[in-house]
């Protein structure tokens, strides 16, 4: 969905790090991020294993492990309020379900102990605005995730049910309490491609009619092309880029989104062989300096050394280089 | 087209499990035939729990079907005897998917390549470790990384130790099980290059399982589909990811999702559970799932049928019979 101008964002980070340990030099997982995201609009955050992704989720939600949250830097504002001095947990207080999270592996949400139905009243008991029977509720909440049988379903414990099934569960208890932000990790990365496929049109769908902004993480630029209004792109704990999708898709300007976009096999055509980044993501305390990515960049040059400024590519559109790309992608 | 190197009749799996506190028997692999080609790559693609990596494990002989026979160069490998089986050994080698489990961390690089060497009598140990650095090499890697231990080195790069290890013997046929579904994806499109050139130089027969359908369309020439044990189509990788004849593998096709926000919505989006294996629906497999399914589906298992594609597919929509 299209954002104005002069809408104020929902979320907005500014200069965020999560370093180990309180000192400015201490190795960082992330390093000053600024990002906003807006009422209603799928922010997709895409990257390697280790870029950070995670560790930005968290420290948002301010559910870093208490290590991490020490490290905690910048400014984080929800709602306009500055969320990054309260004291870890409180932000769940006050916010109660506003802000909601669904994890790659769905059984780490759920309780092995409990039945479904359980788990859900629970967080359907916690919303207060809500009206009608707790029964009834956790019977439509099911619904809404199209659980088929949903009375018998309740009675179920989370390892009677499929993994597609079970994320469905936790989407369901995850917006019980109607978030206005939910964060979704790799929802669907454990997931079959058939059923993946299916959970998120569920996900699209139960979004538009909430109305709520979504956090996407993946490592799939497939999910990220079918679920997001604007995307991030992280390297080594930081954004390289960032832009509107198509912007992001079809005119890269990051030499390392471009790389990454194009060393993916698609299924409409079988090149003899793909281009390759060479080398591989460097580790937290071993990251280069200057320019994270120059060591394996095609374009790197003595300037890559020193660290690149963010640089406007086009209309809300910006990326961490030099030298950065201004052709269409697959342009000569 | 010459006699296959490798290839499987009537393949059948079943394994006695207790589920519900009753025996059940589990069909992992029903009726299933293959022919891999020198020189050829075949794609394996399906869903988890389709039996991918029990076929794989039948192929390499470390499970024994229950019905049915695998024939190496036209002989019967229920009957290969001490010398043959120790051929076959040195000719089929496996990589599997993840490089962590699958590499020894107690054992110098070196000697974890050199194991499959112990199949050839008569190599001196100069040869073998002139080899050793041969194949090191091939995949990116230095002569001198034979003296470290496994854990000094990436994921990536131990996955390129895997296939070290596993050209080493110069077998003939490589059996490849998800070897990249757990690498980073700037590291994937590293290791499938380094498996297409090795095939290609070497003239490998290659079976590559997958889930992914793209990494199947860059790296097979020819592809079965499998659903609940079953091959439910085959066909050229092009003629599967551009014109398949069988709903699921339509709905797979819908589900690779493109690197495109323009993208158009498919027309047979996927729907559905994957029943259990334990209780396969009657008829045809694919019927609770089909949004093509009409009343004959739920009875009839359809056979393969010929797909206009070339290849074949088993769904009843193709059959002559009802097209007319
Ligand atoms: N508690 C911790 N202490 C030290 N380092 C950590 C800790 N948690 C994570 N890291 C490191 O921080 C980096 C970022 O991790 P993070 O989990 O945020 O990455 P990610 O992008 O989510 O990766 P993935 O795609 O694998 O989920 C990694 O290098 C990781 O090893
Ligand atoms: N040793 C075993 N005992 C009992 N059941 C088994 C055994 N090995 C596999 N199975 C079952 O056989 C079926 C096929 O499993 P298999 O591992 O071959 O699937 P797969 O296609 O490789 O799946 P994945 O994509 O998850 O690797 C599954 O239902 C599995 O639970
Ligand atoms: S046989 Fe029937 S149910 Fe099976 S795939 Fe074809 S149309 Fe669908
Ligand atoms: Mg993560
Ligand atoms: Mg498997």
């Amino acid at each position: 969905m299209m954002t104005l101008e002069t809408e104020t964002p929902l979320l907005e980070m500014r200069e965020v790090s999560v370093r180990l340990g309180r000192g400015a030099q201490a190795p960082a997982l992330i390093e000053n991020i600024d990002l906003k995201i807006f009422p209603g609009e799928t922010v997709g955050l895409v990257g390697e294993s280790g870029s950070g992704k995670t560790t930005l989720g968290m420290a948002l939600m301010r559910l870093l492990p208490p290590l991490l949250d020490q490290g905690l830097s910048g400014e984080i504002f929800y709602d306009g309020e500055d969320i990054a001095n309260l004291r870890a947990g409180e932000l769940a207080r006050l916010r109660g379900g506003e802000i909601s999270m669904i994890l790659q592996d769905p059984m780490a949400s759920l309780n092995p102990i409990f039945s479904i139905g359980n788990q859900l009243k629970e967080g359907l008991r916690l919303n207060a605005t809500a009206k009608g029977n707790l029964e009834a509720r956790a019977i439509q909440a099911l619904e809404s995730v199209r659980i088929p049988s949903p009375k018998t379903r309740l009675a179920n414990h989370p390892h009677q049910m499929s993994g597609g099934m079970r994320q469905r569960v936790v989407g369901a208890i995850s917006l019980t309490r109607s978030p206005r932000l939910l964060i979704a990790d790799e929802p669907t990365t454990s997931l079959d491609v058939t059923i993946q496929y299916q959970f998120l049109e569920l996900l699209k769908d139960l979004q538009k009619r909430m109305r709520m902004a979504m956090l996407f993480i993946t490592h799939d630029f497939g999910v990220v092309a079918k679920m997001c209004d604007r995307v991030a792109v992280m390297y080594a704990g930081q954004i390289v880029e960032e832009g509107p999708v198509r912007d992001i898709f079809n005119r890269p300007a990051h030499w390392y989104t471009r790389a990454l976009l194009e060393s993916v096999p698609t299924v409409d055509h079988a090149p003899e062989r793909l281009p390759t980044i060479p080398g591989s993501p460097p580790t937290i305390t071993g990251r280069p300096r200057g320019c994270r990515f120059h060591p394996r960049c095609a374009n790197a040059q003595s300037k890559c050394l020193e660290p690149p400024v963010d640089v406007e590519v086009g209309a809300k559109h910006h990326a961490k280089c030099w030298f950065p790309l201004r052709a269409q992608r697959g342009a000569a | 087209m010459s006699e296959a190197i490798l290839s499987a009749t009537g393949l059948g799996r079943v394994f006695k499990i207790q589920h519900k506190g009753r025996k059940q028997d589990l069909h992992a692999v029903t009726d299933l035939d293959l022919e891999l080609h020198t020189g050829r790559t075949l794609g394996v693609v399906g869903e988890s729990g389709c039996g991918k990596t029990t076929l794989n494990r039948i192929l390499l002989l470390l499970d024994t079907p229950t019905t049915g026979e695998v024939w190496f160069k036209g002989k019967a490998c229920t009957t290969l005897s001490g010398e043959a089986r120790r051929e076959f050994r040195r000719a089929v080698q496996p990589v599997f998917q993840n490089p962590f489990s699958s590499l020894d961390p107690r054992m110098r690089v070196g000697k974890i390549i050199a194991e499959p060497l112990s199949t050839i009598t008569g190599m001196s140990r100069s040869d073998i470790e002139k080899r050793v650095g041969e194949v090191l090499e091939a995949v990116g890697l230095q002569a001198a990384d034979a003296r470290r231990f496994p854990n000094e080195f990436s994921g990536g790069q131990r996955q390129r130790i895997a296939i070290a290890r596993a050209i080493a013997s110069k077998p003939e046929v490589l059996m490849l099980d998800e070897p990249v579904s757990s690498q980073d994806i700037s590291i994937r499109a590293q290791i499938l290059n380094i498996l297409k050139d090795l095939q290609a130089e070497y003239g490998l027969g290659c079976v590559f399982i997958s889930h992914d359908l793209a990494t199947v369309r860059f790296m097979a020439d020819d592809v079965i589909v499998m659903y609940l044990g079953r091959v439910i189509e085959k066909g050229t990788a092009q003629a599967i990811c551009s014109t398949p004849a069988h709903p699921y593998t339509k709905a797979l096709l819908a589900a690779a999702l493109p690197p495109d926000p323009d993208a158009p919505r498919p027309e047979l989006p996927p729907q559905g559970e994957i029943p259990s294996p334990l209780d396969p629906p009657s008829g045809c497999p694919y019927h609770t799932r089909c949004p093509l399914k009409f009343d004959r589906c739920e009875t009839v298992r359809p056979p393969m049928f010929a797909a206009p594609h070339g290849g074949a597919a088993a769904c009843h929509l193709l059959d002559p019979e009802i097209a007319q």
